[in-house]
């Protein structure tokens, strides 16, 4: 996020899109709704499914998925023609605003209606109340990004930030929600094909040489693969082992028939693990891993504040912490390692990544929780990114044509499938559907169905249906639900014994690499 | 803008319009309360911070009077004192004050209320009144419980569940007396509860209470508090984990950035995975279907061999790593410190775009 989450509660207005805020990030979701309750803030909401914060919404904006550009590019055609943008900021902060005059021109709130599906009248409305606010927050999540076009999409938000001037400032900003505890630290630290800790780029000789030179080895040229494109390497007999430490690819991926196929197909597969997981059920080798209650280090939140993780007891049931069993593996590997503790650790990335440097072990010892860049042990770290400049300097406008999603509905998969969390559980379920208070919430699988398509479908609330999709089949409850459109379905992925991700499809962002979570063209089947 | 009030004869200085039991706490004299809360606006029905000021008239509750330059306040004499002891003598009437077999006991506002003003039985006034109200439990939530017997009507619970939580299920039902405490329609579980806990957090006393993980646990009995990082979601929200013989009990949200306190079902009440029989006990090599368990020894080893020929025949390539979005910052960079210096590829990904 470029700004932090208790800036959320004092914007003038948010717009949120793809993101069930409520369910994913649920505190988060308080923020936005005090913001309305209690401050007079106003709220957007732009979601193919009528979520829980659309009823705080001042207007509700219900997009057919995977058409968010055209709304976007249709929001800055309204705010152009109205003469509703912020001139200055865009003469002084930005550049390349010309380039992207033509596309928004073909956006009218007609076009965008036949496309989306929103009334134009709305639209305009919306528009209306974005560029007029003093602080506006523009707040996404996956369902942004979760498409062949995330990356357009977020752009595109970028440009609806930009020519506002609702970026660099106090309260108004760019702000995805990161899903699980750690992504954000996970990529700083450099857990990416392409890129070193701190963003270093991998094929940037520059950059690899400053970490040649402290880790004292030459260090691979060439970006990694992805998380999709490891599988495609297993399938092909490119990649031959796989080390996969605390995450389950059988149930997170899309298209898991062909995950499936990919681990099947290594000759070796070691899952590092607190339970056996169904990626663990794969592996020749599972090695049992402590939970977070049994560790000492950090955690970088969706704000990218460093926060602690202290231990509780002493790793439970013979297993180890990652810290300890990488370590082992290192020395057992032959190599010299002088790190024994998690307060070594973070020296070293103090010592690497600039944007931790004064992060220190003692500081987070002594109760700071501090947000990156964060210089010097010295600086108080930063709340909201973009102050004066931008990393790159000026802001740069990229123009961004509305493309379909890969798949959509015809007359062999007449239906659209969203796929998402709940509240009760988190991700795969590994920690939560063991609780037995949360199974009690959420204790199984279910497809949410409109109305009239239960009608027309001929099955009733509550019974159990096949859900097929040109990768897979699920056998699950249908549930009534105000929440969706006729004509589309969601399913939470918490649930192995009706994986929703059987049914997705694997085609990526060109850039981004994320696959098209959001949209998959599936068909209903009363059994 | 500073101003100075006298209270008690102490001249204190305070910002304008900050309040006045605010101002009396954080300067170290002491004024009753119980409905007062700091996250929520002052509601001033318990009547326990009732004050005197000079040029106001009658008595005013500390927690609804905002300072002003000048100000001169008696906040306890002999007249408050017998007024709050009687207040709360009637509270302790309509109360179910079977402390010894609360979960509140030891952690209690109207207990630690009671003590102080020296409530003991043999010198109360009011007879108990309140096994004569209706009783009404609520059990149907799935992780609260709640006892009208209890409930001193505070609203701190009420107003917790809309100020802070934004939700708005509480609410009191019937008047005077009578008056209770109902979730949604009727019961909790049929209401909109999101199951956070924030009213559990928020409620002075026993009335609303934690179902139990594994067995009941008091405050008193908590061995061990530890401060600590949520492992769900990207919010990050400071807990502390309450623990007794080894084992998380309970956990409390912390009042700290960036969550202040709030939780939600799984940070407050997701936590006994930890100790689940399922989790993995040993290291296992499969053996054509099954696994075996062994040694780390073993596996270790294990691991360096066929890394290490695979390395060899096929290059390091052929190697890939997932690392992950749950464990720490520091697990993370030594993962891909190992990855492209120990097995020399870039092969490393998480799950971040999933
Ligand atoms: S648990 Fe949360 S949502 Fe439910 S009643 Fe209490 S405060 Fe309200
Ligand atoms: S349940 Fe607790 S917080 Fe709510 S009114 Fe009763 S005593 Fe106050
Ligand atoms: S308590 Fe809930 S909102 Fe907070 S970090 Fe944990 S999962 Fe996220």
């Amino acid at each position: 996020m470029t700004n932090s989450l208790e800036e959320l509660e004092y914007a003038d207005c948010i717009l949120l899109t793809g993101s069930n805020t409520t369910e994913t990030h649920p505190v988060t979701a308080t923020f936005i709704k005090r913001a309305v309750l209690l401050h007079g803030a106003k709220l957007i909401v732009v979601d193919p499914r009528e979520i829980e914060l659309a009823k705080y919404a001042n207007i509700y904006l219900q997009p057919r998925n995977g058409t968010d550009v055209a709304w976007i590019n249709g929001m800055m055609h309204v705010i152009l023609k109205e003469g509703l943008h912020n001139k200055k900021f865009i003469e002084e902060r930005t550049e390349g605003f010309e380039t992207i005059i033509p596309i928004i021109e073909k956006f009218t709130p007609e076009k965008v209606e036949e496309i989306t599906g929103i009334p134009r009248e709305k639209l305009i409305e919306a528009a209306r109340i974005f560029a007029t606010a003093k602080n506006g927050s523009i707040v996404y999540a996956m369902g942004i990004t979760q498409h062949i076009t995330g990356t357009d999409n977020v752009l595109s938000l970028a440009n609806l930030a930009m020519i506002t001037g609702n970026v660099g400032k106090e309260f108004s900003g760019v702000n995805p929600l990161r899903g699980q505890n750690n992504v954000q630290g996970a990529c700083d630290m450099g857990c990416l094909p392409s890129f070193l800790p701190g963003y270093a780029r991998v094929e940037d000789a520059q950059a690899r040489k400053r970490f040649e030179d402290f880790y004292g080895v030459p260090l691979p040229e060439k970006a990694g693969l992805t998380v999709v494109e490891m599988m495609e390497a297993a399938i092909e007999g490119k990649v031959k082992a796989m080390y996969v430490v605390g995450e389950n690819p059988l149930l997170t991926d899309p298209n898991i028939p062909h995950v499936e196929k990919a681990l099947k197909n290594l000759e070796f597969l070691v899952v590092q693990d607190m339970f056996m997981t169904e990626t663990a059920k794969c592996a020749d080798l599972v090695l049992p891993s402590a939970s977070f209650a049994e560790k000492e280090g950090t955690f970088t939140n969706t704000e990218r504040r460093v926060l602690p993780v202290r231990p509780a007891f002493e790793p439970l049931y013979g297993s180890k912490t990652d810290l300890e069993i990488i370590s082992l593996l290192w020395r057992a590997m032959g190599g010299e390692i002088r790190i024994s503790s998690s307060k070594d650790v973070l020296d070293e990335i103090n010592r690497v990544v600039p944007s931790y440097r004064g992060i220190t072990y003692e500081r987070i010892k002594s109760g700071e929780r501090i947000q990156w860049p964060c210089p010097d042990v010295n600086h108080p770290g930063t709340k909201y990114l973009h102050k004066d400049v931008f990393a790159r300097g000026k802001g740069k406008f990229h123009p961004v044509d509305f493309i379909p999603p890969n798949e959509l509905p015809d007359e062999e998969y007449p239906f659209l499938l969203s796929t998402g969390r709940i509240m009760f559980h988190y991700h795969t379920g590994s920690m939560t559907r063991k609780v037995s208070s949360l199974e009690l919430f959420a204790p199984e699988p279910f497809v949410e169905i409109s109305d009239k398509d239960l009608k027309r479908l001929n099955v009733k609330d509550g019974e159990m249906v096949k859900v097929i999709s040109r990768r897979g089949e699920i056998t699950l409850r249908a549930k009534r639900s105000e929440r969706v459109f006729e004509g589309s379905v969601f399913i939470p992925f918490h649930y192995a014994e009706a994986s929703a991700n059987i049914l997705t499809n694997d085609a990526l962002d060109p850039i981004s690499k994320i696959p098209e979570f959001k949209v998959a063209a599936v068909r209903i089947e009363k059994i | 803008m500073e101003v100075e009030i006298t209270i008690d004869g102490k001249k204190i200085k305070a910002q304008k319009n900050e309040n006045l039991l605010r101002v009396a706490k954080k300067n170290g004299i002491y004024i009753p309360s119980l409905c007062y809360y700091e996250k929520i606006s002052p509601t001033g029905v318990c009547r326990l911070c009732l004050v005197k000021v000079e040029n106001m008239r009658g008595l005013v509750p500390a927690c609804a009077t905002f300072v002003t330059d000048g100000m001169k306040v008696i906040a306890n004499d002999e007249e408050l004192f017998e007024l709050r002891r009687d207040i709360l003598d009637m509270l302790l009437s309509e109360h179910n004050a079977d402390c010894i077999a609360c979960d509140k006991n030891g952690s209690c506002e109207l207990q630690d209320l009671a003590y102080r003003f020296g409530l003991e039985l043999k010198n109360r006034k009011f007879r108990p009144l309140w096994h004569e109200l209706e009783l009404r439990r609520d059990e149907s939530s799935y992780v609260l419980s709640f006892d009208s017997s209890k409930c001193v009507k505070c609203q701190r619970c009420i107003k917790a569940c809309y100020e802070i939580q934004g939700k708005g299920v509480l609410s009191f039902a019937k008047r005077g007396m009578e008056t209770y405490l109902v979730a949604g329609f009727g019961t909790w579980k049929d209401s909109e509860c999101d199951a956070c806990g924030e009213c559990v957090q928020a409620c002075p006393v026993g009335a609303i209470v934690e179902k139990p993980v594994f067995e009941r646990v008091r405050a008193i009995d908590v061995e061990k508090k530890v401060e600590t990082t949520c492992p769900y979601c990207g919010v990050g929200c400071q807990i502390e984990l309450w623990v007794k013989e080894g084992k998380i009990v309970k956990v409390r949200g912390l009042d700290e950035k960036p969550n202040n306190g709030s939780l939600c079902v799984k940070g407050r009440f997701g936590f006994s995975f930890v100790h689940s029989e399922e989790r993995l006990k040993s290291p296992l090599l499969r053996e054509g279907n099954q696994f075996k368990e062994i040694g780390w020894d073993e596996a270790i080893r294990i691991f360096v061999e066929r890394i290490k020929e695979i390395k060899e025949k096929y290059g390091p390539e052929s190697i890939a790593v997932l690392a992950s979005a749950k464990i720490t910052n520091e697990e993370n960079y030594l993962l891909q410190k190992f990855t492209r210096v120990v097995l020399g590829t870039n092969n490393i990904d998480h799950c971040a775009r999933l």
